[in-house]
């Protein structure tokens, strides 16, 4: 994320395309962040990808790693849909620099069916970027 | 004439004192400023650079209690963990274990940092493990910046067992996954990354193991997963690929009779001692 100009630049390579841009619709909604997809992965301030780890207990996650940030979805617990569309919206919140909030919310840390932002969400999003 | 001197006097003595506080101040200890840092004013790389640049610590030697900073691995579970029946559930292993030693930290070859730890089981919950056994953490140091997983929902940071890497000599109640050939990181037992999935029996490391075994006895918190045991639910995604090992559903009767609340109800003479059901 360049906080400067306000701009992600990701690259992806994941089965969720479609709840990955649905997540990127939801944010680009509000209209102060620049959304654009780049290759290669290098020139990425995020890289969105696939992992199957079945001893994890987690659907997705971001990872602050160095040069770029890292958000994956874990393919053992998810499967296409609205529940994953959360998660990918959920991350990437994470990558806009949002915190976990509350039920209701797509920042809510468990794995619900919520695809919308929520009012908390909002709040957070537009503090954080006034 | 004295009046001017004696307010002159006054001021050097303010200015003196306030030069002191400002020294101290901005003399602490890199740890200590940068354990200050909220989460969300981490992500600014420049405030993180002006923290390490302060530093003359030696990570390696010193990580346990000086991290140049914290960063934050974020994550959504598949499920409520905070309910005892679905982390039961949610767990093949569950066991009270003391921490040995560091053995592995895992941060180039995966997306995410990890650490691994020999621990010495004491007890089970759930499955019947003995010896030592290698669990994995999420979490670990790169280049001095301790990374650690949803440290914004834990409390207090400086809160026995809370947050921050498992600390060799202490003995936890840990919550497991372990799933057998599925590739990477299979051969470990991976605690449960959930904000107080985790708990903590004693940070004492001279107690012996009759000494721990009785703190189990009266924990809470294991009273409550073994209650819970009997009610486990299980997560769609290990019903749908096998991943179920140790469900109370597979235990044999005798197995089940072994247990200290055996059909949820406290069991003051389990039959046997119950065995791990793969």
């Amino acid at each position: 994320m360049n906080t400067s100009t306000r701009e992600l630049k990701w690259y992806a390579s994941t089965t969720y395309s479609n709840e990955w841009l649905g997540a990127i619709s939801a944010w680009n909604a509000l209209g102060k962040i620049t959304f654009s997809s780049t290759t290669p992965s290098s020139t990425a301030y995020l890289k969105v990808y696939d992992i199957s780890s079945p001893p994890d207990e987690f659907t997705g996650a971001w990872s602050p790693t160095p040069n770029p940030d890292e958000l994956v979805f874990n393919l053992a617990h998810t499967s296409s849909g609205s529940s994953t569309q959360k998660t990918a919206t959920h991350e990437l919140s994470h990558a806009l620099g949002l915190a976990h909030s509350f039920f209701g919310n797509v920042m809510y840390y468990i794995q619900t069916a919520q695809t919308w932002l929520g009012n908390k969400d909002i709040d957070d999003f537009n503090y954080f970027w006034p | 004439m004295t009046k001017i001197v004696f307010i002159g006097g006054i001021a050097l003595v303010v200015i003196i004192v306030l030069s002191l506080g400002a020294y101290i101040y901005f003399k602490r200890p890199v740890s200590e400023v940068a354990l200050n840092v909220s989460p969300d004013t981490e992500q600014t790389p420049e405030s993180v650079s002006v923290l390490t640049q302060e530093t003359t610590s030696t990570p390696q030697s010193e990580e346990r209690d000086r991290p140049l900073s914290v960063r934050e691995i974020q994550q959504e579970f598949v499920a409520d963990f905070s309910d005892s029946r679905t982390l039961v559930g949610g767990s093949q292993y569950i066991f009270v274990a003391r921490i040995i030693k560091k053995v592995g930290n895992e941060t180039n070859i995966t997306w995410m940092p990890r650490t691994q730890f020999e621990a010495e089981v004491i007890s089970n919950i759930k499955g019947n493990l003995s010896g030592k056994v290698i669990v994995s953490q999420v979490g670990g140091y790169i280049d001095g910046v301790l990374y650690v997983a949803n440290s914004d929902l834990l409390g207090p940071a400086d809160a026995p067992g809370a947050g921050r890497l498992l600390q060799v000599g202490s003995t936890y109640l840990l919550p497991t996954r372990h799933i057998p050939n599925t590739g990477w990181g299979a051969e470990w037992y991976h605690v449960n990354s959930f904000p107080g999935a985790i708990g903590l029996i004693s940070e004492d490391q001279n107690l012996t193991t009759v000494q721990l075994n009785a703190l189990v006895a009266n924990d809470s918190r294991a009273k409550q997963l073994q209650m819970a045991y009997p009610n486990d639910v299980l997560l769609t995604s290990d019903i749908r690929n096998g991943w179920t090992i140790n469900s109370y559903q597979s235990l044999t009767e005798a197995q089940k009779a072994a247990l200290p609340y055996y059909a949820g109800s406290y069991n003051p003479n389990p039959t046997s001692t119950a065995t791990s059901t793969q």
